[in-house]
């Protein structure tokens, strides 16, 4: 009975140990991604060029950009950073349809997943950069991300969180834009 | 029920002439521009036809108000007042035009660019001819007038408008929207020419920076933006950035190519300026909107509105407060300025630097009005 009930303790003190290391490096890698790392939209709202002053003009992170960004421009770069919303003035500017950009999203995110780029997800446009395409677009690709962060006023309804949930993606939530700018900063802090 | 004759038929004649005659004192009122004030900051006024002599005389002539520094640097034009029932986008030019002193470079004014749309009201909008706001040298009056130009200047409107240089075609009326005729047209439409003189003036003033002044229907996908041609665009970021660290929710959109005619796109296109397009939003463009008067204009406040916001109908939210004048003009001055002082961040030898100009915040506390003379 003695020698049952330590072998018992042992076992349950290893499996404490091991749970402890496994929720240390699991918060390690919640918060910390690396460069290189590129920024793209997801939907070609103008609000990548918004998250490009902020992350690089104000906050000096020396991300590269491409609005338009293929499969292949994921070479080198261990970060992606994709802005999320859609714009019909975006997508006409850029030259093709909402499903081509559908299509144009999942192919990079998949190849990012196969070369181990790991996929931040921005949603900086607030209430008005939300709507049926663009939760359509946060639904398709959110459950591939890392982390997620959003300014509140466009998770009112907490979208990010019902969806994210789901898949176990953290979702932060910022007040503000300049705050995001400061919350993605400490993401890729060294 | 009339029995026709020759009798009923005088009649009838005798009161659509006292009924003609007693509208057209309030119809011709509206021919009368509002007075303006410019400020000290004012170097130089001149006419739209310095630019293009051919609108001299006509009723697409409109004043243009210089503040020149005498000190290099870059040149910024603001126009209000392209669409005339737009009021925070006029109110917004003549608020600069009455406060802004410039120290570096040069800013150029425009507050009525349509002149013609100020002269009349858009049939069936029931729009006031007017607003009055308490300034503290008394009332003032300013008109709001149409979006297209007066069809007693140009006449007929064709079935379908085709834009000549893109051969895009929209609905006839639009061949009167100053914002579907640029870059314009020497031989154009009284409309087209009008577009082509203030182009005529991105050219010949070396214009580095244009900002066309606009409102829109909360219902309008494109509202509370800052719109921006390509070139434009890393600028017109860094300002969107900055607006909304002042508490200004403000989106960004880009000029779609493939739109002809409007500011944004071909002030880029045809020159090498930096073309910018901004929206307010307003319930006195809107397809929602209850009772059209002057209050509407001013306090921006409508129970419809209110109720479409709680449905999400939409594109920015409506609180009871509503959107009133000082918000919006207020947005439109904080955005110039903003403009204005980043500029020379992305070209450092066309800094522009302002002074005068009213804080947003100051405005969203004492009114419009506070700041006119």
């Amino acid at each position: 009975m003695k020698n049952k009930m330590n072998k018992t303790l042992a076992l349950l003190s290893v499996l404490s140990i091991l749970t402890l290391a496994s929720a240390t490096t699991n918060a390690a890698d919640a918060v910390k991604f690396a460069k290189p790392g590129l920024i793209t939209t997801i939907g070609q709202s103008s609000d990548i060029a918004v998250v490009k002053a902020l992350l690089n003009s104000r906050l000096k992170l020396g991300l590269e950009v491409k609005p338009n960004a293929q499969a292949a421009d994921l070479a080198g770069i261990k970060t992606l950073v994709v802005v999320l919303g859609a714009s019909t003035k975006g997508l006409g500017s850029a030259g093709i349809d909402l499903d081509q950009e559908k299509a144009r999203a999942q192919a990079l995110i998949k190849a990012a997943k196969e070369q181990h780029v790991q996929v931040l997800g921005l949603h900086v446009g607030g209430e008005t950069r939300r709507g049926k395409t663009t939760d359509d677009l946060i639904e398709l690709t959110i459950c591939d991300m890392k982390q997620v962060v959003v300014v509140a006023s466009g998770n009112k309804d907490k979208v990010f969180n019902t969806l994210a949930e789901k898949c176990n993606v953290p979702v932060t939530e910022v007040p503000n834009l300049a705050a995001a700018g400061e919350a993605v900063k400490a993401l890729f802090a060294e | 029920m009339i029995q026709a004759s020759k009798r009923s038929g005088w009649v009838v004649i005798l009161a659509a002439v006292v009924v003609a005659g007693l509208a057209a004192p309030s119809f011709l009122s509206m021919h009368k521009p509002d007075v303006l004030h410019p400020g000290d900051g004012v170097t130089r006024q001149t006419l739209l036809s310095e630019y293009f002599p051919a609108i001299a005389g006509t009723a697409g002539d409109t004043p243009v108000f210089i503040l020149d520094s005498k000190s290099p640097g870059g040149c910024m034009l603001v126009l209000g007042g392209t669409h005339g029932d737009e009021t925070a986008g006029y109110l917004a030019a003549v608020t600069l035009l009455e406060n802004a002193k410039v120290q570096t470079g040069r800013v150029i004014l425009i507050p009525r660019a349509n002149a013609s749309g100020f002269t009349h009201n858009v049939a069936q909008e029931a729009h006031p001819q007017r607003i009055v706001i308490s300034t503290p040298h008394g009332a003032r009056s300013f008109t709001v007038g149409a979006r297209y130009t007066n069809p007693i200047h140009q006449w007929p409107d064709p079935q379908v408008y085709t834009h000549v240089a893109s051969g895009q075609s929209l609905s006839g009326p639009e061949t009167r929207n100053l914002n579907r005729s640029y870059p314009g047209r020497a031989e154009g439409t009284f409309t087209e020419r009008i577009a082509f003189a203030i182009t005529e003036l991105i050219r010949k003033e070396k214009v580095d920076l244009a900002i066309d002044l606009h409102e829109a229907a909360p219902e309008y996908p494109v509202v509370n933006t800052i719109v921006a041609h390509e070139r434009a665009m890393d600028l017109a970021a860094m300002v969107n950035m900055n607006l909304q660290a002042m508490d200004i929710a403000i989106g960004m959109e880009a000029s779609p190519k493939n739109f002809h005619g409007l500011s944004h796109r071909e002030w880029g296109d045809a020159t090498s300026v930096l073309a910018i397009l901004m929206e307010s939003t307003s319930p006195g463009q809107g397809r929602l909107r209850g009772r059209t008067d002057a209050a509407l204009i001013t306090q921006g406040k409508d129970r419809f509105y209110v109720l479409a916001s709680e449905r999400h109908r939409l594109s920015v939210p409506y609180p009871e407060s509503g959107w009133p004048l000082e918000m919006r003009v207020g947005r439109h001055v904080a955005a110039v300025n903003e403009f204005a002082k980043n500029l020379g961040d992305f070209a450092p030898d066309k800094t522009i630097t302002m002074t005068g100009v009213p804080e947003y915040q100051a405005m969203l506390a004492q009114g419009v009005g506070a700041f006119l003379k």
